[in-house]
């Protein structure tokens, strides 16, 4: 599955939280052009078109830091999980709220143009001063 | 150090008591004189809000609000009006009162229970400038929950831990981007036992470098329950204790800083 979602054209990234909150904590939503509609423009949501290239260095980074993309979700799991969609799969990876987490969300923010680092940026923001 | 209490008891307690001239009794018992940009009405939906129009109590001057347009449906605690909407209920007004009668002036743009609390979004109105705040106006919020986060005990300043070195909700790139609108998704697991309460006292503010000037606040929250039941504390002008702990929060967390 990772490669089949991998190798889209077509495709959409949420960063989702899950967990107790009082000011909320900030999600990102990261898509193809061709679904450049599914954006909208919520409170303490991140958005970004973001190219193939981007795309593939998010798996990138997964696999590096040995992280799996699984069938089912993880919305009941504390902390940050992906949702990676395309036409034909939806996968999920759980990023959890760790040491680990921050520097994986910081990697993937690395990796994205200029243009579309703020979706990262805002969740890194939030989560300054956390002790984890 | 300020220790968690049954903040629902302590809540209703403090409805018992209040008035219709609750803003003025809030100012009396703190000790804290109201700015003279404040003669701030609470709206209590769209009808009221229009027989309220933009009628000021002061001379003339432009005064930063809190304006009520609207409700989400909510039937445990709404009230329907006259539009199939819901209104909140707030104990303290009626709906038919005259502007002249109104004594506060506080309201919000929508609140709704959500899945597993509440969301809520309060926009000010009659700008965002003001010669007396050169720093404009900024939204501070103080919590108290029987399931507080960031490891500390409520009552406690949100965001918590911080996310910058400011008394404020948003940090200073967050109020650029919405300068007049204060949105919260406050939420909680179901607890495994008990019921976990959530409440919180919302507060508009002038500020002049690190003065803070209370000028206008709204108490709201929410309850949840082990079957993950929500019932919504529906936004009320708070008592004169909330906004003294509210007060004293943030001066505990903050002593750099002055909140009057």
């Amino acid at each position: 599955m990772h490669d089949q979602l991998k190798d889209s054209a077509d495709f959409s990234v949420r960063i989702l939280w899950n967990g107790h909150e009082d000011k909320p904590f900030y999600r990102a939503h990261l898509v193809s052009a061709s679904r450049r509609d599914l954006l909208a423009d919520q409170p303490f949501w991140g958005n970004a078109v973001i190219s193939r290239e981007e795309y593939k260095s998010l798996f990138d980074i997964l696999e590096q830091r040995g992280l799996e993309i699984e069938v089912l979700s993880h919305k009941d799991k504390f902390g940050y999980s992906m949702e990676l969609q395309t036409d034909e799969k939806t996968g999920y990876c759980y990023l959890g709220l760790t040491e680990e987490t921050l520097q994986t969300l910081t990697l993937m923010r690395e990796v994205l143009a200029p243009e579309n680092k703020s979706p990262l940026q805002a969740i890194l923001d939030r989560l300054q001063g956390i002790k984890l | 150090m300020f220790a968690a209490r049954n903040t629902k008891q302590h809540r209703d307690h403090e409805n018992q008591g209040r008035s219709r001239n609750a803003a003025g009794a809030v100012h009396s018992q703190a000790g804290i004189q109201p700015p003279a940009a404040q003669s701030l009405q609470r709206a209590m939906g769209n009808q009221a809000m229009q027989a309220m129009g933009d009628k000021s109590h002061d001379s003339g001057r432009s005064l930063p609000r809190i304006r009520l347009a609207n409700f989400s449906a909510d039937g445990a605690t709404g009230q329907m009006n006259s539009n199939a909407s819901f209104a909140p209920r707030l104990p303290d007004k009626s709906t038919n009162q005259t502007a002249g009668e109104q004594d506060q002036n506080a309201s919000l743009t929508s609140f709704a229970t959500e899945s597993r609390g509440v969301g809520i979004v309060v926009e000010i109105t009659n700008g965002t400038s003001s010669a007396d705040y050169p720093d404009g106006y900024h939204w501070t919020q103080t919590i108290d929950t029987n399931v507080p986060l960031g490891g500390t005990t409520s009552p406690y300043v949100d965001p918590r831990p911080n996310d910058d070195t400011k008394p404020f909700y948003w940090t200073d790139a967050e109020a650029a981007a919405r300068p007049t609108t204060f949105i919260d998704h406050p939420s909680r697991h179901a607890p495994a036992s008990g019921t976990t309460t959530w409440d919180a006292v919302l507060s508009l503010n002038g500020v002049n470098g690190t003065a803070v000037t209370r000028l206008d606040s709204l108490a709201y929250g929410f309850s949840i329950d082990t079957a993950g039941t929500v019932s919504p504390h529906t936004p009320t002008s708070p008592g004169g204790g909330l906004v003294t702990t509210h007060q004293m929060t943030l001066a505990s967390e903050f002593p750099g800083w002055t909140f009057t």
